[in-house]
C-alpha cells in the first residue's frame, strides 16, 4: 500500500489567484528516496508543505482532492503527531534556529525535549547526530552566532535527531560548499539505507542522479513527469521542463549526435566511464 | 569533547555560586519579600541599608559590576529627582530650615520624606533588579514551565529577546549594504538618520515575515506535540532549606505588614 | 584601471584573523571567479575590494584610490557588491523602489532613472515583478532584485556573492546572459561561487582561496587540472573534467564538445 497517497489534489494559497498545485496524483512508497526537481515556482515547496501537513493546518487556502499520509487524510492529522512522523528541513538556515538556546547541543535537543524523550537517551542521540553531521566542534557554540553553512548543518541535525520515519528536505545544501554538500548527501543516503522514506527538493542535478530512486519534475503546479531517475534524467525532453539534466547525460546526447553513440545515455560519472570504455572494446 | 559536554547535562546545571544556584522561584521570593519590606517600612535608614546590602550582595554573586552600573543610574535619577521635587513641591509641615542655596531654603522635613520615598522606591527596584541580574531568563522560564506555563509562552518570551538582537544585526547589515551602494552612512547625525530612517519599517515587516517561517520550523521540532516534555538542561529543584527560607521570609513580610497596619490604626 | 590588493591582511575587531597577506590585481574588463571552501575568506576578501572592510595591514587600491583614504560609500560608486543574503540588502516596499533607490538618492534625472532601471530589470529578468513587494517574492528572485539594484547604480566593477545558490535552470541561464551583457557594457564582474560549472562556463580567470590565503590564480584548466590545488581548496572538478580524467583523455579537457571530439 502507498505510504503517502495524493489523489487529484489541487491547492491555492490564501489571497492568491493561481493554484499552486493542480490535479496532482501520486503515490509515494515507504522506504524510497524521491527527488523533486523543476523550475522555481513550479510547486516543489508547496508539495512538501502538503505532505508535511502544513497545508491545510498552517496555510489555510483551498485544498481539493485527497491527500493521505499513512492512510489518514492530512486534514485529520494532528499537527503535533505528524511532526513526530515526518521531519521537515527547509531552505532558510536562519529561521530554523530557535533563538532560545545558548549552545548548539541544546539547540539540537529541542525536538527531543518536546517529544518527551528521557534525558539519558536524549544526550546519546544528540551526541550521535553531532558526530554524523560533523558538528562535534560546535556543540558549545552559541547557535545564533554561526555562519550560514554551520547553521544549515545544525538545522539539519535538529531534525535528524528526531528519528522520524520520513524526511522531507527542501534544498538542504544551498548554503554549503561542494564538500559540505557531498557529506550531506552521504548522510541522506545512509538515512535511506536505514529504511527511511526521503523526499528531497534539490537543484544539484548530479547528486540527484547519483542518489535518488524516483524523480518528480514539477512545472506550473503539476507533476510534469515522474518515474525512475534513470528514465527521467537521460531524457533530453526533461530540459524543456525548466530543469537541468546531468552533464554526463548531455555528453551522452552529444556523442550520439556526433555519430559516436554510447550504448546508453549515462546519468552518473561511473556509468559514463563504463559506457565509454565499453564502446572502445 | 562533545561527549563530555553532552554528559555534563546529566547533572543539574550549576554555576558554583550559592545564590545563583538557588531555584529561580526561591530567588524570586527572597528578592521580592526584601524589596517589599522597604515599602512597608517606609524608612530611609532601613531602605538605604537594604540598598547597601544589595550592592555588597551583588558582588558576592559575581554580578556586582552589572548590577552597580544599572543601580547607580537609578540611584542618581530617582534619588536626586525626589529630593529636589520634595523641596520644591511640599510646603506644609516644613519648619526646620537646613541651609540656603541662592535664596532657596531647604527644609529638613521635606528632605527626610524625600529620603524615605526614594529609599523604598530604590529598595524595591533594587530587589527586582538583583533578581533579574542573577537569574537568566531561561532559568525563570524553566521554573515557569514547571509551574504549568505553556512552553509556547516561554518560547515567545525567550525568542523575542533574541529577535531584538537579530533585528540589531540586520539593521547593521542593511546599513553596510547601503554603504556599498554609495549611500553615505558615516558622518553627522543627519547623514546617518537619512540613511537609516527608510530602513525601519521594512526591518520590522521583515521580522514579521520571518516569524511565519520560524513557527513552521518550530512546528517541525514537535512544538505542538501534546506529550509531557523532558528537559535537557535541568535546575536543581527547591530543597527543603530553600522552602523553609521562602516561608520564613514570607512570614516575616506578612508580620511586618500586619504590625505596621496595626501601629497606624492605633495611632 | 584596476583593483589592486597589496599584501593585505584583515583582522576582525574581535581579533579573528580572516585574511593573510593577500595579493591580487583585477584589471578592468576581466571576469573573475573566486572559489574555495566555506570559511576560506572569500567574502571578507571581496568586502575589502569595495571598502566595506579596510585592510588592517597592506593596501587596497581601486582605480588609483587607496580605500583607506575614502569612505566606503565613495569606493562603492566604483565597486558594487551584491550581498550573499538579499535580505540584508533589500528594504524598499516594491521592487521598483528598491532598484531606483540609489538613483533617487543621487537625484538623477527622471529619464536617466527610467533607462537604467529598464536595463537593470531586463538583465536580471525581473520586469514582471516591478510593483511587487520583494518580501513576497521567493528567495532566488529576491537575489535578482538585489543584483538589479546594484547594476542600476552602474559601478565599474560588480561583485556577486554566490549568485547561483537556489537558482534553477532558468535562473542560472539568466545569470550567464547577464554576465556577458555586463561585459559588453564594460563592467568587470567578480563572483564568489561554489558552482564549478558556473565558474568554468562564465569566468576566464579563477582564483582559489584556502585558509585565509589565495593559493592559486589562473584559467579554469590551470586550476581544475591541478590536483594539489583542487584538494587544498576543497573544490570539485566539473563532471566533464572528472570524466576526462578517469578516461585518461589527453589534454586538460573541461568542456563537453572538447571531450566528444577527442573520443
Amino acid at each position: 500500500m502507498a505510504y503517502i497517497e495524493l489523489k487529484d489534489v489541487s491547492y491555492r494559497y490564501p489571497y492568491t489567484k493561481e493554484q499552486a498545485l493542480k490535479n496532482v496524483t501520486y503515490s509515494f512508497e515507504r522506504g524510497k528516496f524521491y527527488g523533486i526537481i523543476g523550475e522555481n515556482g513550479g510547486g516543489k515547496t508547496t508539495l512538501c508543505n502538503l505532505i508535511r501537513g502544513l497545508i491545510p493546518h498552517f496555510y489555510l487556502g483551498r485544498l481539493k482532492g485527497e491527500a493521505l499520509v499513512d492512510g489518514v487524510d492530512v486534514r485529520d492529522w494532528d499537527t503535533g503527531e505528524i511532526s513526530a512522523k515526518i521531519g521537515y528541513v527547509f531552505q532558510n538556515p536562519f529561521t530554523q534556529i530557535s533563538g532560545i538556546k545558548e549552545t548548539v547541543f541544546e539547540e539540537v535537543a529541542i525536538g527531543l525535549e518536546n517529544l518527551g524523550v528521557p534525558k539519558d537517551e536524549m544526550i546519546e542521540r544528540v551526541i550521535n547526530v553531532c558526530e554524523m553531521l560533523n558538528i562535534e566542534d560546535l556543540v558549545k557554540n552559541n547557535p545564533n552566532e554561526l555562519s550560514r553553512g554551520q547553521r544549515q548543518r545544525v538545522a539539519f541535525a535538529s531534525i535528524i535527531v528526531m528519528d522520524t520515519d520520513t524526511l522531507v528536505i527542501d534544498e538542504p545544501t544551498s548554503q554549503l560548499d561542494p564538500e559540505g554538500t557531498e557529506s550531506v548527501f552521504e548522510i541522506i543516503r545512509s538515512l535511506k539505507e536505514s529504511g527511511k522514506t526521503i523526499i528531497l527538493v534539490e537543484h544539484k542535478i548530479d547528486l540527484i542522479a547519483e542518489h535518488c530512486e524516483e524523480i518528480l519534475v514539477m512545472q506550473g503546479g503539476k507533476i510534469a513527469m515522474s518515474g525512475p531517475t534513470k528514465a527521467i534524467l537521460s531524457d533530453f525532453g526533461t530540459l524543456d521542463l525548466g530543469t537541468m539534466i546531468p552533464a554526463t547525460a548531455v555528453f551522452g546526447h552529444a556523442m550520439k549526435e556526433a555519430g559516436k553513440p554510447l550504448a546508453d545515455i549515462p546519468i552518473t560519472l561511473d556509468e559514463a566511464v563504463e559506457l565509454v570504455e565499453r564502446r572502445g572494446e | 569533547m562533545h561527549v563530555e559536554f553532552g554528559n555534563s547535562f546529566k547533572k543539574f546545571y550549576k554555576t558554583g555560586n550559592f545564590w545563583c544556584d538557588l531555584y529561580p522561584t526561591t530567588k524570586l521570593i527572597l528578592c521580592f519579600t526584601v524589596a517589599m519590606s522597604t515599602i512597608v517600612m517606609n524608612n530611609w535608614i532601613y531602605g538605604f541599608s537594604v540598598c547597601l546590602f544589595y550592592f555588597i550582595f551583588a558582588f558576592f554573586t559575581g554580578h556586582g559590576k552589572q548590577f552597580t552600573k544599572t543601580f547607580l543610574i537609578l540611584f542618581v535619577i530617582i534619588g536626586l529627582f525626589l529630593v529636589v521635587i520634595r523641596q520644591v513641591g511640599m510646603r506644609t509641615g516644613n519648619v526646620t530650615p537646613m541651609f540656603e542655596i541662592f535664596g532657596w531654603i531647604w527644609y529638613r522635613e521635606s528632605f527626610i520624606t524625600s529620603l524615605d520615598v526614594s529609599s523604598y522606591m530604590l529598595g524595591f527596584a533594587g530587589g527586582i533588579l538583583l533578581f533579574f541580574d542573577t537569574t537568566p531568563m531561561r532559568d525563570l522560564m524553566y521554573a515557569f514551565e514547571h509551574m504549568g506555563v505553556s512552553h509556547v509562552t516561554s518560547f515567545i518570551m525567550l525568542s523575542s529577546m533574541q529577535n531584538i538582537i537579530d533585528l540589531r544585526k540586520t539593521s547593521v547589515a542593511i546599513l553596510e549594504s547601503q554603504k556599498s551602494r554609495g549611500i553615505e552612512t558615516d558622518g553627522n547625525i543627519l547623514v546617518r538618520s537619512k540613511a537609516f530612517f527608510p530602513t525601519i519599517s521594512p526591518l520590522i515587516l521583515g521580522a514579521f515575515s520571518s516569524t511565519e517561517e520560524k513557527s513552521i520550523a518550530m512546528d517541525a521540532r514537535a512544538f505542538s506535540v501534546k506529550r509531557k516534555h523532558t528537559f535537557l538542561r535541568e535546575l536543581k529543584p527547591m530543597s527543603q532549606i530553600e522552602k523553609i527560607l521562602c516561608l520564613l521570609f514570607s512570614l516575616a513580610l506578612i508580620s511586618l505588614t500586619v504590625w505596621k497596619i496595626a501601629a497606624a490604626l492605633i495611632k | 584601471m584596476a583593483i589592486e590588493v597589496k599584501n593585505a591582511s584583515f583582522v576582525y575587531p574581535n581579533g579573528f584573523k580572516a585574511l593573510e597577506n593577500i595579493n591580487i590585481v583585477i584589471n578592468e574588463g576581466e571576469r573573475v571567479a573566486i572559489v574555495g571552501q566555506n570559511g576560506a575568506g572569500k567574502t571578507t576578501c571581496v568586502k575589502m575590494m569595495n571598502g566595506l572592510n579596510k585592510p588592517t595591514e597592506g593596501d587596497v587600491i581601486v582605480d588609483g584610490m587607496n580605500t583607506k583614504d575614502k569612505t566606503t560609500a565613495f569606493i562603492a560608486k566604483s565597486v558594487g557588491y551584491v550581498f550573499q543574503n538579499p535580505d540584508e540588502q533589500i528594504f524598499n516596499s516594491t521592487v521598483r523602489a528598491e532598484v531606483e533607490y540609489v538613483l533617487r538618492y543621487f537625484k538623477l534625472p527622471e529619464k536617466e532613472i527610467k533607462e537604467r532601471v529598464k536595463r537593470a530589470v531586463q538583465l536580471t529578468d525581473i520586469a514582471g515583478y516591478l510593483d511587487i513587494n520583494p518580501l513576497d517574492l521567493p528567495y532566488p528572485i529576491r537575489k535578482f532584485v538585489a543584483i538589479a539594484a546594484v547594476i542600476a547604480s552602474k559601478p565599474k566593477y560588480i561583485i556577486l556573492d554566490e549568485p547561483t545558490a537556489g537558482q534553477d535552470k532558468h535562473g542560472t541561464e539568466t545569470l550567464s546572459m547577464m554576465i556577458s551583457e555586463l561585459e559588453k557594457d564594460g563592467v568587470t564582474v567578480i563572483t564568489i561561487t561554489h558552482d564549478m560549472d558556473f565558474a568554468v562556463a562564465n569566468f576566464d580567470r579563477i582564483v582559489a582561496m584556502s585558509q585565509k590565503k589565495i593559493i592559486a590564480d589562473g584559467n579554469a584548466k590551470e586550476i581544475f587540472w591541478n590536483e594539489d590545488i583542487v584538494s587544498r581548496a576543497r573544490i570539485k572538478k566539473t563532471q566533464i573534467g572528472e570524466l576526462a580524467k578517469r578516461l585518461n583523455v589527453p589534454g586538460e579537457v573541461l568542456f563537453c564538445e572538447e571531450l566528444v571530439e577527442k573520443l
